[in-house]
């Protein structure tokens, strides 16, 4: 027992820095308006994120606690820490945040730790009913976060909207898990939601009609979570209207922790029955097409940033179907690496991106929302948020030399190895597209006059957010050789 | 120095990347330090690719001065790099361009002028990376990194569309360049099973060439040959090109003609045809006949211009045309002609721009008819400017003339291209293919003809374009209908099973008509240079122009010297560059399953040309001495007599 309660440490860790966060805040008596900037609180929940996704970092032996309930393997270190790194990068930017719009520190910090205890819960779980309570432990506080700009409509229309498409997804979700427990009862007389007893169920057992409409439920939660399309919808509105950093939050840190238990779940269902059939395997190609095709075209005409980097993330959840299309065509942990190597990739340069559009939002102007047309000049004016800009945007972009280049070519080479070749030539001209919009940012930051005052938000804390940010897109793009062997070492002997 | 010695290739890639790191430090609003800075180190960069050129041995036909590092082993990458006689012009080309475009900066760049030092470092260093890298990955990396540099340098500093113009250069390259992307990954993953995963070059090669891909191999080459067709660019993928100059800053003009359309013919040879040469002889009758339609449509319509640069810009069009059908004829001489003539180009072109940058700095307009009578007040410039135009049109004693020739004179007796893929299904996959490719064409020329009409250019252009389009298509791919046979190339290919017939005739007649591009070329330099200096000085506003001052006439002293350097006395580049092509020909040649040369069956022609009997490499540099001397009818006699007349055969 005490082995298995120091096996989850990244995750109480992180659950008890929250908790403490909270307790300070609340400590600090009935003071109003509550305190919008906190220099202890924010070094604790760096620290405790940090200590976190260090022991994540020398992640040695494969653990199954709780008898078989949580996971703690190569797929919970190499995502985990991806979710770690959203929720740290996006706490480093959001300080500004907070302090330029007067929203209060202690409630902000303690919902991110929480939610990202909740991915930990999702990424390790090794049951149906871990991986749903993780879900909406992760998700619950980030209704709260993205409704956290109280007098803001949008902001409101956000968490009302996230919420309520939420509980749907939960509720299909949940119906799926138990179409699964039923038909696990059925092949072996002993029903359980077990990744492990499911496996052994379906290993030898011919799945049923009704076990197929609970996987593809369960897939369906998970289209919305990472919002693929046709589950897409409610993303570029609950983009819009969160907070930024939020926002950040919300489209590295979920997406990464979704496809992890994605992975797990289609391993430990789909995949031991034996190779799967070419119609499922089409089936995933064509989600991925759609959503690449549909988040690239639809994002050429958004006026709103924030807005074009919702869709710009529908096309990039795109590009990873790509990679788990591979995946499922040969299963291996070539395609799986990639994956986890373009999600932490994508993490930097959309974390970043987010937190060049916080630095343009000063308060004065906030509110109604910032149009791409407002970063004309910016780039001159203001050189280091441009360059970090243009950076994040030619990495999404996939421009070598940055990470989205690299994770492109390792998800693509594995597409490619497993023979799906028109899936590739769709997913680069998807991308090619794709850079039209990201461009689109670059001319006006750098190519238009300005046309405003070009006042922007300057704090350490989002400076040094950004610095990370954009070093981390260069350096791991350039040299991703320990990384990248780092996840294939971990993927590898998870298979 | 032994570091030094060791790592000369790192150093001239990345020694400007460092330089544009440096330039950080210099105070943002005030430029002379920077140029000063910059100009310096495009000097040391000369030197040490002068070093370099040293270092090199012409008769090593391999990568020289190699450096290997593993980079990431993972993925079989390396860091490699090398230097062959094909990339040693190319890189000396680059880095001493470089130090002029920075002195033209001084009057040219009036805004933020250290940032666009910045660029045009880190531009160089894309650019020489892409030249020397001899991994896939590094060069795909340095290729597609290139372009943003560039894209700032047209978005930043250039004229009144630049943001369009930015934006279409930036888009048409890399939708061309992801394709590749696309066949790079497959090759590599699908060699992956003989020992290990490698992006080498080298490796790759050797891979390739006791590999049989099938069809795979036609698409592989065809996703290649639209990467770097659209780089060069060639007819009809050049509709970019136009833009991109008349919009780039002077300094930007002048590197994208002089070198970033060089990669696009460098990429034909060292990585299309190279790695993929069944497929490359397959395709080669067509790229040839649109390499020869680039020749004439590009001279055609640069007549028309009124435009000085975008004159300019579609004479590149026409030369590049020329370079494409040396390579493409696959013949020791016209194939080296095509490598010295990129090199050419790439002065006088470059040179050209620079010209160009000079009036319209004084006149802030490019427009012919608003100049005449210059030669009065801007002798020097005058002068400059007609032996630059004259060494473009290819006047015997200037450089242009050396490539030219050897590019018309190999392909004249090329030896053509037997087909060898010879199956039906082959066949078919290729027909369908090129109709493909004809359909693109098609759309793009219909498309050009829409805008030309919005644009109420000349009707003669307009009906000559939409002519033109129809015939190439026909001429190309159409389907045997009646009594006609079918197109140029899908008639041979749909009976394809007995044809062993070389290309040969074809390849005489592309080279006659490309010889009209070379007429063309001096029709439409001269009407450039008549309508800027001859004539009255009726302008009131050219009245007082200034002739070239003392920085802009140390600009164009190299230039000029170059010129005719290379025109009175190529023997050097040759040397550098034969050993290497050839080496490159022999292994198309070999890959493609065509033989080598033999002797000539026929005695008669022994008598009549005692110097052809031996082998073509020996020809070129005697034929210059030659031919250089002659009168032109003398020269169109001997082009006669060299009919080609030597047998192929198959092994």
């Amino acid at each position: 027992m005490l082995n298995d309660i120091l096996a989850i440490s990244p995750i109480t860790i992180i659950a008890i820095a929250a908790g403490l966060i909270l307790l300070l805040t609340v400590a600090g008596g009935e003071k109003r308006p509550a305190p919008i900037q906190s220099t202890h609180l924010n070094l604790i929940a760096i620290l405790a994120l940090g200590w976190s996704g260090y022991l994540l970092w020398g992640h040695s032996t494969d653990a199954a606690v709780f008898s078989e309930r949580v996971l703690i393997d190569g797929v919970f270190s190499a995502f985990g820490l991806i979710s770690i790194l959203g929720a740290l990068l996006a706490i480093l930017v959001a300080i500004a945040y907070l302090q330029e719009h007067k929203l209060a520190a202690g409630e902000f910090l303690g919902l991110i730790l929480l939610s990202t205890v909740g991915m930990l819960v999702v990424i390790g779980a090794g049951d149906l009913l871990n991986l749903f309570i993780g879900i909406e432990t992760m998700s619950l506080a980030i209704y709260v976060l993205a409704g956290y700009l109280r007098d803001s409509k949008l902001s409101q229309e956000a968490a009302m909207k996230y919420f309520l498409y939420g509980a749907f997804a939960s509720a299909f979700a949940l119906f799926g898990i138990a179409l699964l427990y039923g038909e696990c009862g059925r092949l072996t007389g002993a029903a359980s939601i077990k990744y492990s007893q499911l496996s052994s169920a379906f290993k030898t057992g011919e799945l049923g009609l009704l076990g197929w409409i609970g996987i593809s439920m369960i897939l369906g939660g998970f289209g919305f979570k990472v919002a693929a399309v046709p589950f897409h919808m409610w993303a570029p509105d609950v983009y819009e209207g969160a907070p930024t950093p939020a926002t950040a939050f919300m489209a590295a840190g979920v997406k990464a922790a979704s496809f992890a238990a994605l992975i797990r779940f289609i391993d430990s269902v789909i995949l031991v029955q034996g190779q799967p059939s070419e119609s499922l395997i089409q089936a995933f190609e064509l989600l991925a097409i759609m959503t690449m095709v549909v988040g690239n075209f639809v994002a050429i005409r958004q006026t709103q940033i924030k807005r074009m980097l919702a869709y710009s993330s529908v096309a990039h959840a795109g590009y990873v179907f790509v990679g788990l299309s591979a995946w499922l065509a040969q299963p291996g942990h070539e395609a799986l690496s990639g994956v986890a190597y373009y999600l932490c990739g994508y993490t930097f340069m959309t974390v970043g991106a987010f937190a060049v559009v916080i630095a343009l939002e000063h308060r004065d102007k906030t509110k109604a929302n910032l149009s791409i047309d407002d970063l004309s000049g910016h780039g001159i004016a203001h050189p280091f948020l441009g360059l970090c800009m243009s950076i994040f945007m030619f990495g999404l972009a996939g421009i070598p030399p940055s990470v989205g280049f690299f994770g492109k070519l390792a998800m693509f080479g594995a597409a490619v190895d497993a023979g799906r070749i028109p899936l590739v030539i769709i997913a680069v001209l998807a991308s090619a597209v794709g850079a039209y919009y990201y461009l689109r940012v670059i001319v006006v930051m750098f190519m238009q006059p300005l046309n405003k005052e070009a006042k922007i938000i300057r704090s350490p804390w989002l400076q040094s957010g950004l610095l990370t940010c954009a070093a981390l897109t260069l350096l791991v793009g350039t040299l991703p050789e320990s990384y990248f062997s780092m996840l294939r070492s971990l993927l590898k002997s998870w298979l | 120095m032994d570091i030094l010695n060791a790592h000369l290739l790192s150093l001239i890639t990345f020694l400007p990347l460092l330089g544009a790191v440096l330039l950080l430090t210099f105070p943002r609003h005030e430029g002379h330090g920077a140029r000063g800075f910059t100009l310096g180190l495009s000097l040391v960069e000369f030197l040490i690719s002068l070093l370099v050129w040293q270092r090199f041995v012409p008769s090593n036909t391999g990568m020289q001065l190699v450096e290997k590092v593993e980079w990431i082993p993972t993925l079989g990458i390396s860091y490699s790099l090398g230097i062959d006689g094909l990339t040693l012009l190319l890189v000396l080309l680059t880095t001493a361009l470089m130090p002029l475009v920075i002195l033209s900066t001084y009057s040219s760049v009036e805004k933020y002028s250290r940032e666009y030092c910045m660029a045009m470092l880190v531009l160089q260093t894309g650019m020489l990376g892409a030249f020397l890298a001899t991994d896939l990955f590094l060069f795909y990396l340095f290729w597609e990194a290139m372009l943003i540099p560039m894209y700032f340098l047209i978005g930043i500093w250039g004229g009144q569309r630049r943001i369009y113009a930015a934006i279409k250069f930036f888009l048409y390259t890399m939708a061309g360049s992801l394709l590749m992307l696309v066949a790079i990954i497959y090759t590599v993953w699908t060699l992956k099973d003989q020992g290990g995963i490698t992006f080498s070059w080298a490796e790759l090669t050797e891979r390739l060439a006791s590999t049989n891909l099938g069809t795979a191999e036609l698409w592989l080459f065809a996703a290649f040959a639209l990467a770097f067709a659209i780089k060069v660019p060639m007819f009809p993928f050049h509709t970019w090109l136009p833009d991109a100059h008349v919009e780039a800053p002077t300094g930007g003009s002048v590197i994208l003609a002089g070198v970033l359309l060089k990669l696009g013919t460098f990429g034909f040879l060292r990585y299309a045809m190279w790695l993929f040469p069944k497929a490359a002889v397959f395709f080669i009758p067509s790229l040839t006949i649109l390499a020869v339609i680039g020749i004439i449509y590009g001279a055609l319509v640069a007549m028309v211009q009124k435009d000085l640069k975008r004159l300019v810009a579609y004479s590149s069009v026409s030369h590049l045309g020329f370079v494409m059908l040396g390579l493409l004829a696959l013949e020791p001489t016209s194939t080296s002609g095509a490598v010295l003539q990129m090199v050419n180009h790439g002065i006088s072109t470059g040179a050209l721009f620079l010209l160009v940058g000079v009036i319209y700095e004084r006149r802030h307009t490019r427009e012919l008819s608003e100049f005449g009578g210059l030669a009065k007040v801007m002798p020097r410039y005058a002068v400059f400017f007609i032996i630059i135009a004259l060494s473009s049109m290819g006047l015997p004693g200037l450089n242009g003339f050396v490539g030219e020739f050897m590019i018309l004179l190999g392909a004249f007796q090329s030896p053509g291209l037997p087909l060898t893929f010879s199956t039906a299904e082959l066949a078919q996959t290729g027909v369908y293919l090129l109709q493909l490719f004809a359909l693109i064409a098609i759309i793009l020329v219909s498309r050009k003809v829409w805008s030309l009409q919005n644009a109420q250019r000349g009707q003669i252009t307009l009906i000559f374009t939409f002519v033109l389009s129809i015939v190439v298509a026909l001429i190309l791919v159409g389907p045997p209908l009646a009594s006609f046979k079918g197109g140029l190339l899908t008639q041979p290919l749909l009976s394809v099973a007995s044809d062993t017939e070389p290309f040969r005739e074809i390849f005489a007649l592309l080279s006659a008509i490309g010889a009209l591009g070379v007429i063309f070329a001096a029709v439409y330099l001269l009407i450039a240079v008549q309508a800027l200096f001859y004539g009255e000085l009726s302008n009131q506003k050219n009245q007082n122009l200034k002739d070239l001052s003392g920085r802009e006439t140390l600009i164009f002293v190299p230039f000029i010297l170059a010129v005719v350097i290379l025109g009175v006395y190529p023997k050097p580049c040759l040397d550098a560059i034969q050993p290497t092509v050839n080496a490159y020909v022999k292994h198309i040649r070999q890959g493609a399953g065509l033989t080598t040369l033999q002797k000539p069956a026929k005695a008669k022609v022994k008598k009549t040309v005692p110097a052809r009997n031996s082998t073509i490499k020996s020809l070129p540099s005697r034929n210059i001495k030659e031919l250089k001397v002659s009168p032109r009818g003398k020269l169109l006699r001997r082009l006669d007599i060299t009919k080609p007349n030597r047998v192929f055969k198959e092994k």
